[in-house]
């Protein structure tokens, strides 16, 4: 009975570690470089193609992208990657 | 009746050879009207991808100056090749076959075009490109 009991405390425990990962971030990315009509169609395109992205909001008249990710799939290093790869430098800004 | 030259008359040789050199500029510089924004977004949709999509957007700002050269080379071409000869061409020389006329007003009229299509596409983005 009492292994019973530290057996599925330690399920919960093991459980609930491993959602506190999967947390949903939202990271504002700086990209100077996106200042055309067509600029924010390329970098929200390319930031909607990595994996754990979930929403990506643009603000051309600020030269922004926000990001919403699942930071145990994705972090801002390959968000960034990923806009320099369609030659929009940006940085983390918040 | 003696071979006349090439072309009888010299100043529609130098109205060809304007018109000419408008027709190449005008379409060079449609060409780089297009590069900043239509050209990147059709390559794009083609699946054709990587960084040179943002060294051309870069050329926005000097959209500008493409479309004033462009329009330039295409009002000087026009008018030269649409200009009536102070001379009529005799009708067996060279200046006299509508072929001398005709690859520079085709490629003359298919920048007006893309010129169009460059600037237009500055108003119509927001409604073409699919919202994020």
């Amino acid at each position: 009975m009492r292994n019973k009991s530290i057996l599925f405390a330690f399920a919960a425990l093991v459980l609930a570690s491993s959602n506190a990962a999967a947390a949903e971030r939202s990271v504002t990315l700086s990209v100077p470089g996106m200042n055309c009509p067509s600029c924010p169609f390329f970098v929200s395109k390319v930031l909607k193609k990595v994996t754990g992205v979930k929403t990506v909001k643009t603000s051309l008249k600020n030269r922004t992208a926000v990001v919403v990710f699942d930071d145990a799939k994705t972090d801002a290093a390959a968000l960034t990657k990923a806009t320099g790869s369609v030659g929009y430098k940006s940085t983390v800004s918040q | 009746m003696t071979d006349l030259p090439a072309t009888a008359d010299p100043a529609s040789s130098e109205a060809e050879k304007i018109s000419g050199i408008g027709a190449i500029g005008a379409l060079i510089a449609a060409i780089g009207a297009l590069s900043c924004c239509v050209l990147p977004l059709a390559l794009f949709s083609l699946g054709v991808s990587g960084a040179w999509i943002g060294t051309l957007t870069a050329l926005s700002p000097y959209q500008p100056y493409f479309i004033a050269i462009a329009a330039l080379c295409i009002g000087v071409g026009l008018w030269r090749v649409y200009r009536k000869p102070a001379v009529e061409c005799a009708p067996d020389t060279y200046c006299a076959q509508p072929k001398s006329k005709r690859l520079v007003k085709v490629v003359l009229w298919l920048s007006v075009v893309l010129v169009i299509a460059a600037f237009a596409y500055n108003y119509l983005a927001p409604y073409i490109l699919p919202n994020e």
